[in-house]
């Protein structure tokens, strides 16, 4: 590089200019966190803790939207309440949405890890798949399955041709369950709120060391967004955030699969050194 | 003493854009700079620095310079160059060729001496005035201008090739 380009490079970097969406997006959470009573810390966590605390998520996913003590509303005309939530939810039969996962430690600031999620809504069945963000593991992708009927849990890794299969840990219910769970519980506060220009209504839930808040849309009382906050944990992980968006309802099923028992097949591959777990439990 | 969250709140407003933008800059990634913004404002909530400066608008770039250098440091070397855009698919980001070579600049702006580095990022990243830099750093105009010239030559020396080696790699077309 000449001194010119040096430069030249330094002042490239000036034009740089995030979109006004980007800035609008980051000023609107800066606004929140500041008006927010709780103070979330974002701090960051090293792509491979991070990557490798995705293994954690299927478990945490899975018991979400549990929560504690009488129904609260702030607002004072009637909204709609979980339980229609729950009955606009029952009409589908899978759903698909977007996971990220933000691990924070004491020292560092998180990034988030993205994967696509598929949830039956007719079984406590669970598809998460997880690409490697890093461009040299580009064709790395952890498929983790949860089914809850069979008690099973099949995860795989593409690039190791590895398979781990292992009994269901107790407490895993679905989707649809989780959600009835956190209708039936106390100390929900339920406030109007707008997400993306959509009219919506917040169920929030803090509870311990868990916070966890759902949006669903007003009109058709189907989940928009939802978080959920573990603060603490161990090896300085001092918060851990996972956010569903993207919420698409009775989706198109992925290239290669004819039916939903296919996507929440527990059977390993074909050619994958296999890790049973199972048979280590029975003996 | 903490500043109290109105407060906060209308520096948010007059210089959130600027130091939203500053972050993009300073480290390529739209979502690290939504990361990094609002961990800026929470650590401030959560200090007594900005009530003490006497300054705000040069402690908060300030500050937000020393915050994207900790991340850059505490990413490097494992975190890939510009692997989510910056900004939408028509941004300026997306137009520029050689994103490989920001990134060095970036990193050899690390290894400058900390006033070094501020003075260059808020000359050319911010486009301030050596007037305006040398009020929020405490010192005179004439001793910017000669830390923004002893940054930018160690800057350059950093790009200079090593005795004996090629500017250039050799190359078919170019071995004579």
């Amino acid at each position: 590089m000449t001194d010119d380009e040096v430069t030249r490079r330094l002042e490239q970097l000036g034009e740089l200019e995030p979109t006004p969406e980007a800035t609008g997006r980051a000023l609107d959470r800066v606004r929140h966190a500041l008006t927010e009573s709780t103070q979330p810390v974002s701090v960051a966590s090293s792509p491979r803790r991070r990557y490798l605390m995705r293994f954690v998520v299927p478990s945490t996913a899975a018991l979400v939207l549990l929560g504690g003590a009488a129904l609260f509303l702030l607002t004072a005309t009637p909204a709609p309440t979980l339980a229609d939530v729950v009955k606009a939810a029952e009409k589908y039969k899978l759903v698909k949405y977007k996971q990220t996962q933000t691990t924070d430690t004491k020292d560092l600031v998180g990034t988030p890890t993205e994967s696509t999620v598929y949830a039956d809504l007719k079984a406590p069945r669970t598809r998460t798949e997880t690409p490697n963000p890093i461009p040299d593991f580009a064709d790395e992708v952890v498929i983790s399955v949860q089914d809850g009927t069979k008690k099973l849990w099949l995860m795989t890794n593409s690039r190791r041709k590895t398979a781990w299969l292992a009994n269901m840990p107790e407490g895993y219910q679905g989707f649809l369950v989780g959600l009835r769970e956190f209708q039936q519980k106390k100390g929900v506060i339920q406030v109007k709120d707008k997400l993306g220009g959509v009219e919506t209504v917040k169920y929030r839930l803090e509870e311990g060391d868990r916070t966890d808040s759902l949006w669903v849309d007003a009109k058709t009382l189907l989940p928009v967004r939802y978080e959920l906050q573990l603060d603490g944990g161990p090896n300085d992980i001092i918060r851990n955030k996972i956010v569903w968006t993207d919420f698409e309802w009775d989706p198109e099923l992925p290239k290669g699969f004819k039916g939903i028992d296919a996507l929440f097949d527990t059977t390993p591959p074909k050619g994958y050194e296999l890790d049973d777990q199972t048979k280590k439990d029975k003996k | 003493v903490s500043p109290d969250p109105q407060r906060l709140l209308s520096l948010l407003e007059a210089h959130g854009a600027g130091l939203h933008a500053l972050f993009t800059r300073l480290t390529l990634r739209a979502d690290a700079a939504e990361d990094l913004l609002q961990e800026l404002f929470l650590r401030l909530r959560a200090s007594d620095g900005l009530a003490r400066a006497d300054n705000p608008k040069a402690y908060l770039f300030r500050t937000a310079i020393r915050l994207a250098f900790d991340w850059r440091r505490a990413r490097r070397p494992t975190e890939p160059l510009l692997t989510e855009p910056a900004a939408g698919a028509e941004s300026p980001l997306d137009r520029l060729i050689g994103a490989e070579q920001l990134e060095q600049v970036l990193a050899a702006l690390d290894d400058l001496s900390e006033s070094g580095r501020e003075v260059l990022v808020l000359r050319y990243l911010e486009h301030q005035e050596y007037a305006e830099i040398a009020e929020q750093l405490g010192k005179t105009e004439h001793q910017v201008r000669g830390l923004c010239s002893k940054a930018l030559g160690q800057l350059r020396a950093a790009f200079q090739p090593a005795a004996g080696e090629p500017e250039t790699p050799e190359t078919p077309e170019t071995r004579s």
